[in-house]
């Protein structure tokens, strides 16, 4: 109710707006900032990690298998034909890990949203929402 | 120091070169005292005197210094927790000890005058070839030869089989290969433009000033890379460990 909430009406209410009134000019100064500038610069960093850890995968498996194709070849004396072959296969190597990644980073990122939205709408009946993220 | 006769010294490769700070032989084997040997040592050394001289007091509420060395403990320990749960807190003192020696190895070569020891493949190779043989051995002896279904994805048709498990164990030995090379192709790519730019700002001379102005921002996005690249490898790590734990991909 919100009469319980506010018990002295008027003197709380302006207490109450003054807080906001502070707290937007502290934001409009630039002194604060919002959750969700939180959370965007949060995932800003995030971004960059995982842009690192996916794109290096490719390359490395591409040019790691065909450097075993070359050596191969040089072995058997079968000189185009294992590096093709392990060319392909290394492009093969390379998307499968970096679909992997891509994959286990979007199961975790939905997961975490998931987590917010019930947190989100759990919070209006008062109940804790930290015994779910175990 | 010994001077070094292959690389010149404006060359933006030469702070890369593993300079003798004394010269020891040992039945034919060169175990000469390095650059390289000296500021991993450094990074050690300051890492540990900063984790045990902060924490020495273990106040109920803790001060500035004490909340960092907490944060550094939580940072890693949350990790551990969101990537591998409750059966992977016993590698933390190994995931800590490598998040700390990277991370101030890293830090140590933006400092001027320094050496980056995380920027020769030999170093990051020898970590990431550490953690990949921890990994397979924790899953060959949590699994057994359970552990070689790794690389036979379900639901596969048995004819595709044939294709897809060579691809698979490529994949599984590509691990260390792209682990060490992210974390050696950051240090040695940053480092060199670095002082790309920096020759540009002595032989531009007055126009020097532009080249200068990128450095400064140059400087900041490395030492955030720095950080970055050591957090990417342990991250990499933890999840490299949750699959040999969990057997999943």
């Amino acid at each position: 109710m919100p009469d319980q909430q506010y018990p002295g009406p008027k003197e709380k209410n302006s207490l109450g707006e003054l807080g906001d009134r502070i707290s937007k000019a502290r934001h409009g100064a630039g002194l604060e900032k919002t959750v969700e500038e939180q959370d965007a610069e949060a995932a800003a960093g995030s971004a960059l990690g995982v842009a690192w850890r996916i794109s290096i995968e490719i390359v490395v498996a591409l040019v790691v298998c065909t450097v075993i194709g070359w050596a191969l070849d040089y072995w058997f004396g079968t000189k185009p034909w294992l590096m093709l072959i392990f060319l392909f296969l290394g492009g093969a190597v390379g998307i499968n890990n970096a679909a992997r990644a891509a994959l286990r980073i979007d199961a975790q990122a939905t997961a975490a949203l998931q987590g917010k939205s019930q947190a989100e709408t759990s919070n209006g009946s008062g109940e804790d929402g930290e015994g779910r993220q175990a | 120091m010994s001077v070094d006769r292959h690389i010149d010294h404006s060359s933006p490769m030469h702070q890369f070169v593993i300079g003798r700070m004394s010269d020891w032989q040992l039945g034919g084997l060169d175990i000469s005292f390095s650059k390289a040997a000296a500021f991993m040592f450094a990074a050690v050394t300051v890492a540990t005197l900063f984790l045990v001289l902060t924490t020495s007091r273990r106040a109920m509420v803790p001060g500035r210094w004490q909340s960092v060395a907490e944060l550094w403990y939580e940072f890693i320990a949350d990790m551990i927790k969101e990537t591998i749960g409750a059966e992977g807190r016993k590698y933390f003192p190994f995931v800590f000890s490598l998040f700390s020696f990277i991370v101030m190895c890293n830090l140590f070569g933006m400092l001027p005058y320094s050496y980056t020891v995380t920027s020769h493949i030999a170093v990051t190779i020898t970590l990431a070839l550490a953690v990949f043989l921890l990994t397979t051995f924790i899953g060959i002896t949590k699994h057994g030869m359970n552990y070689l279904s790794f690389f036979v994805p379900k639901g596969v048709p048995l004819v595709m089989l044939f294709l897809v498990v060579p691809i698979e164990i490529l994949s599984y030995f590509m691990r260390p290969i792209s682990h060490s090379v992210r974390l050696f192709a950051n240090m040695t790519a940053g480092h060199t433009m670095l002082k790309v730019f920096g020759s540009f700002v002595v032989q531009m001379g007055v126009f020097g000033v532009l080249p200068f102005a990128l450095i400064v921002a140059l400087t900041g996005l490395e030492v955030a890379i720095a950080v970055l690249q050591a957090y990417v490898f342990t991250i990499l790590t933890c999840l490299y460990l949750n699959d040999a734990i969990h057997l999943e991909h």
